[in-house]
């Protein structure tokens, strides 16, 4: 309504001036006009103060929004009970029955790609899954700080699936294997050099049933 | 008789508006090698007579002088002379031409002078503001507004939009908002703010992660990233009416949303078909269309603003690099063949740039080329400096600059000239989007 107002001010103005000519009265701008300047110039004078339009980019409703997020879904990790890849338990049984998770998988800086060194991690966590068969994992992607958001969620993303899908070349069930993408969202250690983001370029094992 | 008359008076108005419009371009931007022009700034002149406290007085007088001050010098047009020395006492000099001793603002060097006084009653605040050419010793524009005691900043950006348009010939962006996210509070929520970073205001409140926000072309809408249900999905927030709408919410990634210029589809990233690919999402049937097919990642569209090109980032030659795809043809066209890392494309509103950045060490920088890929020119040397994001009339370009991990925005003309820290009073902003024209 007062942007209505706002709009039709203008033409109120017009008016007045054809009006003001018709009564044959010289048009003079009162005060604000400078000594030289034309007085059919847009100087606006004392009387024609123009309304500066209310703000309206994002209105009250936006601001007062609270949606509660589920926040991390990390949170939904479960500890347990579980079988062990040699008798009397192991480092990754305690990992999975402290932590709720598995051996972490890192990569080379901007790679998707299974490295050499950590085929045997995850070697061990395909196996250790196919003792136990009821445990789903959740796989979760991260990429280091440098790049930009949004190619790092895509890089988390293959991170992910390249990981997925090896285990599913071993025999793992897919079912049994959900992604998710952090992209640089949520660093292990919170470093800026290459011991930190080699620590950060990862994809973690995190048991979510079983 | 009289109809006669009003039609006389309605061509001498319009004649007058077109050679006012004409004649009133004081500054050519075309013009080579711009002469900055030496200004003075004078303090508002508080010239209420209702009483009102001396703090509240102070408050508008130092939000209006800032606020002015910070759009001259975001002009990059005029060099703003030291206040020391200035010769009168602006609460008792006076306001209209004829009170002013140009001689003394030429001798401290001043070929142009702002002038402004202001009353408070309340809410309302009235503002005059007068700009001066010391030089022929004549007001060239002369301005009163009524606006909010509540937000100084505003009117000044108002007078700002028109006086720029006055001497410039174009419109100006001192009443458009920037977009961007911070975690600063703990979690990563997207804030909007105006265009110099002041007035930041916190838009999503979920508590997870909430990333990449972007403007539809009214500027009514904001598509964003949020983990708010637990993965990232696609989300269109209503700025008006605070309405949020799942746009994508498939199994992988639903990331970097981009309205088209006529608002109508949206370009995005998915990874459902095991790669991230570039999708079209079309509001009027809600069907997708899938756009690239390799094994790599394609991610970060820009449209081009006749909304028949995507430039966008692609790692299927090895590492990221800046590809166009033409829309009607399907015909892809790689752009960049150097640097390690290349990301980010923003194509300018006014259709004649792509910015993006580039690492070729791990630290970016902005870099600027024709739509063709030709005239590849580097525009930032310093830090680490990411995510272009273009101002509506394309002579700025908003960033990302970050040093030990910590980030903050930067606006910049263009060239790279002219760079200035943004004060949000946030902190570790990232991804800023600059708003299209408002209002």
């Amino acid at each position: 309504m007062k942007r209505n107002i706002f709009k039709i001010l203008p033409l109120l103005f017009l008016s007045a001036t054809i009006f003001a000519g018709c009564q044959g009265n010289k048009i003079v701008k009162e005060d604000m006009a400078g000594q030289t300047a034309p007085a059919d110039q847009t100087q606006t004078a004392d009387k024609q103060a123009e309304l500066v339009p209310e703000d309206k980019t994002v209105s009250e409703a936006v601001v007062s929004e609270d949606l509660k997020g589920n926040g991390s879904v990390s949170s939904t990790n479960l500890g347990g009970k579980f079988a062990s890849l040699t008798p009397g338990g192991d480092d990754l049984t305690k990992k999975a029955e402290e932590n709720g998770s598995l051996y972490t998988i890192y990569f080379d800086y901007d790679m998707y790609t299974i490295r050499e060194q950590d085929s045997t991690n995850l070697g061990k966590n395909a196996k250790w899954l196919g003792i136990n068969p009821a445990v789903k994992v959740r796989i979760e992607g991260h990429a280091d700080e440098r790049g930009e958001t949004e190619y790092n969620l895509a890089l988390g993303d293959k991170r992910a699936k390249s990981i997925r899908q090896y285990l599913e070349d071993l025999g793992i069930k897919a079912d049994r294997l959900d992604v998710v993408s952090y992209g640089e969202e949520k660093p292990a250690v919170p470093g800026h050099d290459e011991e930190a983001w080699a620590k950060n370029r990862r994809a973690e094992f995190l048991i979510f049933n079983n | 008789m009289i109809k006669k008359k009003i039609f006389l008076l309605l061509t001498i108005a319009l004649l007058s508006i077109f050679s006012t419009a004409e004649a009133k371009v004081f500054i050519d931007l075309s013009a080579p090698a711009l002469k900055k022009i030496p200004i003075a700034v004078q303090d508002f002149k508080n010239l209420g007579t209702e009483p009102v406290s001396p703090e509240e007085a102070a408050r508008i007088r130092n939000e209006l002088l800032d606020a002015l001050t910070s759009d001259i010098r975001f002009t990059n047009l005029f060099t703003i002379l030291d206040k020391a020395s200035f010769l009168e006492d602006a609460q008792k000099a006076g306001l209209a031409p004829e009170e002013i001793n140009f001689k003394d603002w030429r001798t401290i060097g001043a070929d142009t002078l702002v002038k402004g006084g202001f009353t408070v009653e309340k809410d309302k605040l009235t503002v005059e503001i007068r700009f001066f050419d010391c030089i022929k010793e004549v007001q060239l524009v002369g301005k009163k507004y009524i606006g909010s005691a509540k937000n100084p900043r505003r009117v000044i950006h108002y007078f700002a939009d028109q006086v720029y348009e006055e001497l410039t010939g174009r419109r100006g962006i001192y009443t458009t908002k920037l977009l961007f996210a911070s975690d600063k509070g703990g979690n990563k929520e997207i804030f909007v703010a105006d265009f110099d970073g002041k007035n930041a205001t916190q838009i999503t409140r979920n508590r997870s992660i909430n990333l990449s926000p972007q403007w539809s072309p009214d500027g009514s809408r904001m598509l964003y990233v949020s983990y708010k249900k637990g993965t990232p999905s696609l989300y269109m927030l209503d700025l008006k009416t605070g309405k949020d709408t799942v746009i994508s919410a498939k199994p992988g990634i639903n990331i970097g949303g981009r309205f088209s210029p006529d608002g109508t589809k949206i370009a995005l990233t998915l990874s459902i078909d095991r790669s991230a690919e570039l999708y079209l999402f079309d509001f009027n049937t809600n069907e997708y269309k899938r756009l690239t097919d390799n094994y790599g990642i394609d991610v970060s569209p820009s449209w081009s603003p006749d909304g028949t090109k995507l430039a966008f980032v692609s790692d299927t030659s090895g590492n990221p690099h800046i590809f166009v795809l033409d829309l009607p043809t399907g015909n892809l066209k790689r752009l960049t063949f150097n640097g390690k890392y290349n990301s980010s494309p923003a194509w300018s509103p006014d259709g004649k740039t792509i910015a993006f950045s580039r690492s070729d060490s791990g630290r970016f920088n902005i870099w600027v080329m024709r739509p063709d890929g030709s005239n590849l020119t580097q525009i930032t040397f310093e830090g680490n400096n990411r995510s272009p994001s273009w101002s509506p009339d394309s002579r700025y370009i908003v960033y990302s600059y970050t040093s030990r991990g910590n980030s903050s925005l930067f606006i910049m003309q263009a060239d790279g000239s002219g760079q200035q820290k943004l004060d949000t009073g946030i902190g570790n902003e990232k991804s800023p989007a600059w708003s299209p024209f408002i209002q």
